[in-house]
């Protein structure tokens, strides 16, 4: 385990050194990152004040679950979606053979050798502007809150990685799939808006089939005083059942693999 | 061009859900919205769905997206050979673009069709059958936001020639067209001072203008044809002018 930890931080370094070396690019896509924030705000703080707004949500309620949609997404661009690309792009050329030899998990290298920073901007917006709201509606949130939050954002988060890296691992049984990674982020609007929204069988599909309206929904619904236990405990355990089924699905799929690529 | 564009049909397919999703999002929303009130500045709910279904359209029509690896190209010194061509870069470029918009039309016409009858049936949308001036007029507006859009793009890729991540500007760009265009949302939902920097630029040619008049809320005359025609003589202009200027600039070297 302490290797791992090791190797984890060994990373995060090697990456911190390749960002000091374009600081003018990190500058520049950390300005594109913040622009996308703020039109994220801006875009759904609009729809949100058409009319009487979303039933059951203030507007003030739905900035605070933006602000969730916010983090997550710095996870998104920062780890998900470079370490997702690194991946698919190492199948398809036939390149992953380097993982595989390792004396280390293939999957966990997968997973962790690629970051970004400049998105963690996106990341503090998020979190300023959630305290905030958290202020202005005077909500009273406690130690016990907070560790549930963090709680859903974690599992949330592994949720989504999880669903990235099955879907991702898809690119070892087709010849060409190039745009295979941006199925998940296609799929972001899903929660950016809250759970109630989807009606019928979106709602179910996106509450209990593919939980991935609750991402965003739970956390907010917590600091807002409203904390559904039996939601956040299915949460967590989607998140387990996703997460060993995407490393089950790498481990079978490996299998198929010759090295020459795609 | 054809065959060499023919190998991507299944990520055109995916392409094209991926551009029906946020949408298919956006009606829930909108759906929300409705369900406390009937009408928000004329617009019912079957309206404003029936508007976004217009959008997924023309971004399908008009949209370009060769910024990024272009630009990768001038940055990597691989345009060389197109400089000592009697056929010139910008024209290679459109050529190819062109024929990439073709069978992407042609693969993602009929997921989009699918989209649309569902929604139409769903939503109980009454459709509009546009008078011939109108479809005359809608076929300019097309092939304008066309232009316009490419025209963008290139000068993104040109300006590769002067700064190292111009990459990035076509985010700056899908930012800038979002919310000026009315793709995001109908100009007339719109505050007052986003109204009026909308309604100055010609980026409401692109979307909002061309559903107006499809959908007969917009009486278009010759002073839009004009503003739209000078608009694009001063795209082309301006792109001739970057395109000279940055070929000397361009520096490769082998070895």
């Amino acid at each position: 385990m302490k290797k791992y930890w090791q190797i984890f931080w060994h990373f995060r370094k090697l990456q911190l050194i390749k960002m000091m070396e374009y600081r003018g690019d990190f500058f520049f896509w950390a300005i594109v990152s913040l622009m996308w924030t703020g039109f994220n705000y801006f875009f759904f703080g609009l729809i949100f004040t058409q009319g009487d707004g979303v039933p059951g949500w203030s507007f003030d309620q739905l900035m605070i679950l933006i602000s969730f949609f916010t983090m997550i997404d710095a996870l998104t661009w920062s780890v998900f979606y470079p370490n997702m690309k690194t991946y698919t792009t190492q199948i398809f050329d036939g390149e992953l053979s380097r993982y595989l030899i390792l004396p280390i998990r293939a999957e966990f290298l997968i997973l962790i050798r690629e970051s970004t920073y400049h998105n963690l901007f996106r990341f503090f917006v998020g979190l300023a502007v959630l305290i905030f709201f958290t202020n202005k509606m005077q909500l009273s949130v406690g130690l016990w809150e907070i560790a549930l939050v963090v709680i859903i954002f974690i599992a949330g988060s592994i949720l989504l990685y999880s669903l990235w890296f099955l879907i991702a691992t898809i690119a070892f049984w087709v010849e060409r799939l190039s745009n295979i990674n941006e199925i998940m982020p296609g799929l972001r609007s899903v929660y950016q808006v809250p759970v109630s929204v989807f009606t019928g069988i979106t709602g179910a599909v996106f509450t209990y089939l593919i939980p991935l309206g609750l991402i965003t929904t739970l956390p907010s619904e917590v600091i807002l005083g409203d904390k559904n236990y039996g939601l956040i405990l299915y949460l967590i355990i989607s998140a387990i059942v996703a997460m060993i089924m995407s490393i089950s699905f790498f481990r079978l799929s490996v299998r198929k693999y010759s090295s020459v690529g795609g | 061009m054809f065959i060499r564009t023919l190998q991507f049909r299944a990520e055109i397919v995916v392409y094209s859900l991926l551009d029906v999703l946020p949408f298919f999002i956006l009606f829930f929303v909108w759906g929300a919205v409705y369900s406390q009130v009937e009408v928000i500045n004329n617009y019912d709910l079957s309206g404003i769905v029936y508007y976004y279904l217009l959008v997924i359209f023309i971004e399908r029509l008009t949209a370009t997206h060769f910024e990024g690896w272009r630009s990768e190209e001038i940055r990597m010194g691989k345009i060389d050979y197109f400089l000592t061509r009697p056929f010139s870069y910008i024209n290679e470029l459109f050529s190819k673009e062109l024929a990439g918009k073709l069978i992407s039309i042609l693969f993602s016409l009929p997921v989009l069709l699918i989209f649309y009858i569902v929604n139409v049936y769903i939503f109980n949308i009454t459709q509009v059958t546009p008078e011939l001036a109108s479809v005359i007029i809608i076929i300019f507006l097309i092939l304008s936001a066309y232009a316009i859009q490419f025209m963008i793009a290139l000068w993104i890729v040109l300006f590769t020639f002067w700064l190292e991540g111009s990459s990035g500007l076509e985010h700056f760009k899908w930012i800038v067209l979002t919310l000026f265009s009315g793709a995001m949302i109908p100009i007339e939902f719109m505050p007052d001072w986003l109204q009026t920097i909308a309604l100055s630029l010609p980026l409401k040619y692109v979307f909002a203008i061309p559903i107006n008049v499809f959908q007969g809320k917009y009486n278009f005359d010759i002073g839009d044809a004009l503003y739209v025609v000078a608009t694009l003589i001063f795209m082309i202009i301006f792109s001739r002018l970057l395109w000279s200027k940055a070929q000397y600039k361009y520096v490769s070297a082998g070895g």
